[in-house]
């Protein structure tokens, strides 16, 4: 791993794997039938588990899109944070500098996109929170 | 944002790459000088971590952290972490987690060297490691947690920009850099993202069939085609991987026919570069 330091197909494995890892997905799938707790604790774990890797593979989704924009590859990025709804406040709002970023990059990946109306919706809805 | 236009000063200090993190340097820094403050604040916060004291975590993070910081590194780094592992039980996580931090200071105060850069790509590459195998029960704050993936990527930008910046480069760096990135070692990357693709494959297959009937409905061609399309495009073939596994995730078969694809067009890719 040390001979590709920063490579970007690293990079994009670690977050990848911590996404996958973590089955954040089915977590967030889970919790809209109300099976599982997430976005009430912010995350956290109150029976004794860890949350790192759960909150770790939320946030590499944020990640993706970031790198995904980086790369111009807004397509994929927006999928990647498409289990995230970005509509209503979750833990990406719990820390100021993931919101910003997320929103900053959901913006400029539909922007890129030529969609107009999308990130118009989601930074009122942001700025009415910040 | 770290400014790169002072590459040539970090150059200097790294005069001798090897030691650059032992031995004083210009600035009379002493990496393996612990003052009291930092003592008791790393003691403190792995006691908190050990009790899982979430609260408290976040305040020495968010506080303590950079009090110290602004008040004894304003612009020399933390004592390196061998320094303190020893007030820590030699914790093995917690060390990772303090490099982590090491790191992130370093980034945001000084130029980090290119040894620096990747002595943090290998500090996250343990780190992350360690958590995907599953071995951590700390819980640690989300500030936290965002600031990694944060300074994960915002690192790598980082390292981009200053990989393509080859004026103040010694000939020694420039060998360095070559010897490090071996960007078309396709077959590493391949092996290791296949490998973490197919235990979420399998997870997926059994737990939750994610996506519906209809895009299995999509036909071979057109994800093939899609597929050439970007290989040829910008090489970006690791992005067009994760977006065919995400069509293939609920057809395991469709998926092992794909694998074998892929690796035609990756050596075709290789061939051309």
């Amino acid at each position: 791993l040390t001979l590709q330091a920063w490579n970007v197909y690293g990079v994009l494995n670690f977050l990848q794997a911590l996404v996958e890892k973590s089955t954040i997905n089915q977590i967030l799938e889970r919790e809209k039938e109300g099976l599982e707790q997430f976005t009430a604790t912010d995350g956290y774990d109150y029976n004794g588990g860890s949350n790192v890797l759960k909150v770790l593979g939320y946030f590499s989704m944020v990640g993706l899109l970031r790198v995904h924009c980086l790369l111009g590859d807004y397509h994929t990025g927006l999928k990647c944070l498409l289990p995230i709804d970005i509509s209503q406040q979750g833990v990406y709002t719990s820390v100021i500098g993931s919101h910003i970023s997320t929103i900053y990059h959901y913006g400029f990946a539909n922007l890129m996109l030529r969609r107009y109306v999308y990130p118009c919706r989601c930074f009122a809805f942001s700025a009415s929170i910040l | 944002m770290a400014s790169f236009d002072h590459d040539d000063t970090a150059l200097n200090s790294a005069a001798p790459p090897p030691s650059s993190q032992q031995g004083q340097d210009a600035l009379g820094y002493d990496p393996n000088f612990v003052p009291d403050s930092v003592k008791s604040f790393v003691v403190h916060l792995y006691r908190h971590i050990r009790e899982k004291n979430v609260y408290e975590i976040h305040q020495m993070y968010e506080t303590s952290f950079q009090t110290l910081s602004e008040r004894l590194f304003k612009d020399t780094p933390w004592p390196s972490v061998d320094a303190v592992a020893h007030y820590v039980d030699n914790d093995h996580v917690f060390c990772l987690l303090y490099r982590e931090m090491w790191f992130r200071h370093l980034y945001a105060r000084l130029s980090p060297t290119l040894k620096q850069r990747i002595d943090s790509w290998d500090n996250y590459c343990s780190l992350f490691q360690v958590v995907l195998h599953g071995v951590v029960n700390m819980q640690l704050p989300n500030q936290w947690l965002w600031d990694m993936v944060d300074e994960f990527v915002y690192q790598f930008q980082s390292f981009c920009q200053y990989r393509a910046k080859m004026k103040n480069k010694t000939e020694q760096e420039i060998a360095l850099l070559k010897q490090f990135d071996q960007v078309h070692n396709l077959f590493r990357c391949l092996a290791l993202e296949l490998y973490l693709v197919s235990i979420s494959v399998i997870l997926n297959y059994f737990s939750f069939r994610c996506l519906g009937l209809e895009l299995y409905l999509v036909s071979i061609s057109v994800m093939l085609n899609y597929f050439r399309f970007r290989c040829l495009g910008l090489d970006l073939y690791l992005v067009s991987i994760s977006v065919m596994c995400n069509y293939l995730f609920d057809q395991f078969e469709l998926y092992l026919v794909s694998i074998s694809v892929m690796f035609n067009y990756l050596e075709q890719c290789e061939l051309k570069n």
